[in-house]
């Protein structure tokens, strides 16, 4: 899942980038309002977190901005201002959701969970697929009951493919995911975590589309 | 309302009685002279008159020496006399009333004399025709009951008059004070937290001035309350991000499976530690120089070695980022408090070198001018747009795109020293391209008068770029 971060403040930026890296979240953290939007016209993005205090172009500003583009992205803000008034304008501005410093972190990843599960129109926190179980929280993932070890990467990958179920993700997007503006990308880095998830999962479950993307398809459940 | 001795009704009644009554005393004094004045002026007239006309009459020959009056027309007529003797001393007519010896031993003109023990008002009239003398007399006491009676008139009415007149003069300034009774109930009736002003209304004059110097005294306290809200406000707002900065990344470290990970996390809860204690440090420095806290004890002192010790004192921050940390010759002397001004000189050093990119330069000068002494430390870094200047230093007011973390707190804390001393403080444009902090102190002899001024007239952190 890719992930923006705008904030602007360096150790809190730095301290939630690393802690929703361990959340297995790939984080672009930029610290002002007008680079964040120039990122939002280029990126896809799955989820924005969003600080309301930044300079040039103010949180609430780039969130008006973004709704009015039709952008979907789920946007949950985090700001020291805590009066209801506060709240009322960031919700009513088109965030959705909201959470006041200082926060806590696993709290602020389930709150990324839910919204996540909301966007894709699911009201049960695992994913399920057939025999499939993944549990976006603890990270697990299950075959027929029995649990599968996977690396931080397959994981991240069969989770954008069970989020978007019948929709096809290019090579790019799912390198996009994966590393975000920081990583390396490795040419085949891609192939080789499908590959390692067809042999622990079995080859039927993701779908190769040649010179599309893969996907996995929906109603098998 | 009471009327205690110390009411003011009271007060004024009792000044108010004690005068009428000083007044009319004056007065009734000064009427009873002029009436027995003019009663005797009066009365002699008559008696001259009643003399002349006497002698008219007895141009021919009485018949008989004794004249009774059948009846008494008026009380005063049987205090009235008169005799007529000829040249030889004979008595050739006298009234009933009149002693047979000489009402008076005058010839001419009027006299004084007691017979039977009271004291006549004689006019002795000689007529040099008739060979005759005439002598009209009068009891005295017939004036001194006349200028009685008159007397007595007039006093009966203000005498009984006095408890109607306290009475209204009661009642005309219990009026009088109600507007100040409305004022006290409204000031005494307000709960803690209403300083909205008072109503003048329809106060008399003497007590607008009142009425306004309340309002005032409200007004200032309203805005000290205002901006020690505004500021209790912003103090835990800007301590919030710090606050999520530790948390997020001390739980980051409890949550990091490499080692490196853990360390990085850690080196940043430390600098988050450092940086909260820094803000607090400053709002607690803000405090102190809240406009309700004690003013400074001023004394001469020499700038330079304060100066000296601060940069040496931040000189190694400097080395680090590789900044060239000068400071120039010259000195001076202002008046002033040696903790504050070191406090001002820190921040203003600390800001330079915070704000300054590595590989730059800060210099400070201390420098005698016409209106003072002048402190300035410039810089090369990126400076404040004009626009900004103000709002610099204004609390928790930072400049957006500074890589640098500071309190937001540095500038307000300059301004406000520089206020209790009585200087201005002057943003501008350095040199270098960077920013200039010019503090101007007045000069030692003028200082004292300026603050005075200022003190007396100002609440609040001055934005005071443009002074």
């Amino acid at each position: 899942m890719r992930l923006l971060l705008v904030e602007d403040d360096s150790l809190l930026g730095d301290g939630i980038r690393a802690g929703l890296r361990q959340s297995g979240y790939t984080v672009d953290w930029l610290k002002d309002g007008r680079a964040a939007q120039l990122a939002l016209e280029s990126e896809p993005y799955d989820l924005m977190v969003l600080d309301l205090g930044l300079p040039r172009v103010s949180g609430l500003d780039l969130l008006k901005w973004l709704r009015e583009r039709g952008a979907e992205l789920p946007v949950l803000i985090l700001t020291a201002r805590d009066t209801v008034q506060d709240r009322v304008n960031g919700l009513d501005c088109g965030a959705d959701d909201y959470l006041v410093k200082p926060f806590d972190l696993d709290e602020l990843a389930a709150r990324l969970r839910a919204l996540l599960r909301r966007r894709s129109g699911r009201a049960e926190p695992l994913l399920r697929h057939g025999e499939l179980v993944l549990d976006p929280a603890s990270h697990e993932v299950k075959m027929a009951d029995r649990k599968v070890d996977l690396s931080s990467r397959e994981y991240a990958i069969l989770l954008v493919l069970l989020e978007n179920r019948g929709r096809i993700q290019s090579r790019e997007q799912l390198e996009h995911s994966l590393y975000g503006w920081d990583g390396e990308v490795e040419s085949n880095a891609v192939e080789v975590h499908i590959h390692h998830l067809r042999r622990k999962l079995g080859s039927e479950l993701i779908r190769t589309v040649r010179g599309v993307g893969y996907v996995i398809e929906k109603d098998r459940q | 309302m009471n009327a205690a001795p110390s009411s003011l009704r009271l007060r004024l009644l009792l000044m108010m009685l004690a005068v009428t009554l000083t007044v009319w005393t004056v007065t009734g004094v000064m009427s009873y002279r002029e009436a027995h004045h003019e009663i005797d002026e009066l009365l002699d007239a008559q008696l001259a008159r009643s003399a002349r006309i006497l002698l008219a009459q007895v141009g021919q020959e009485p018949d008989d020496v004794e004249i009774e009056y059948e009846t008494e027309f008026h009380k005063y007529e049987r205090k009235i006399a008169f005799q007529v003797w000829d040249d030889a001393g004979k008595l050739l007519l006298r009234s009933a009333t009149a002693p047979t010896q000489p009402l008076s031993e005058e010839r001419n003109g009027f006299s004084e004399k007691h017979h039977a023990e009271k004291l006549w008002r004689v006019f002795s009239l000689w007529n040099a025709d008739h060979q005759l003398l005439v002598q009209v007399g009068e009891r005295h006491e017939v004036r001194d009951e006349l200028v009685e009676a008159l007397t007595h008139r007039l006093l009966y009415p203000l005498v009984l008059g006095i408890p109607l007149l306290a009475l209204l003069i009661w009642l005309a300034i219990g009026k009088s004070l109600a507007p100040l009774r409305r004022i006290a109930f409204e000031v005494a009736d307000r709960a803690p937290q209403n300083l909205q002003p008072l109503q003048a209304g329809s106060a008399p004059d003497e007590i607008r001035p009142l009425v306004a110097a309340l309002n005032g005294l409200l007004g200032r306290l309203d805005a000290a309350l205002e901006s020690e809200r505004r500021f209790t406000a912003d103090a835990a707002h800007e301590l919030r991000t710090p606050l999520a900065a530790l948390k997020t990344q001390a739980q980051v470290a409890l949550r990091a499976s490499a080692e490196e990970e853990r360390r990085h996390a850690l080196q940043q809860v430390l600098e988050g530690a450092d940086r909260a204690t820094h803000l607090v440090i400053q709002l607690l420095t803000l405090a102190r120089l809240d406009p309700g806290a004690a003013p400074p004890q001023l004394a001469p002192l020499a700038l330079r070695p304060l100066l000296v010790e601060c940069a040496a004192l931040l000189a190694p921050g400097a080395l680090e980022k590789n900044l060239e940390l000068s400071v120039a010759e010259g000195d001076a002397t202002v008046r002033g408090d040696a903790a504050m001004l070191g406090v001002l000189l820190r921040n203003l050093l600390d800001n330079a070198i915070r704000y300054t990119p590595g590989g730059g330069w800060v210099s400070v000068a201390i420098r005698g001018t016409a209106d003072g002494t002048l402190l300035e430390v410039c810089d090369n870094g990126p400076g404040v747009a004009a626009e900004e200047r103000e709002r610099v230093l204004q609390r928790f007011y930072r400049v957006l795109g500074n890589e640098a973390e500071g309190s937001g707190l540095g500038l307000s804390i300059v301004g406000r020293i520089a206020e209790l001393h009585g200087a201005t403080l002057e943003l501008a444009e350095s040199e270098g391209g960077g920013l200039a902090v010019r503090v101007v102190f007045p000069p030692v002899t003028k200082q004292t008068d300026m603050l005075r001024i200022r003190q007396a007239g100002t609440i609040g952190i001055p934005t005071s770029s443009g002074e």
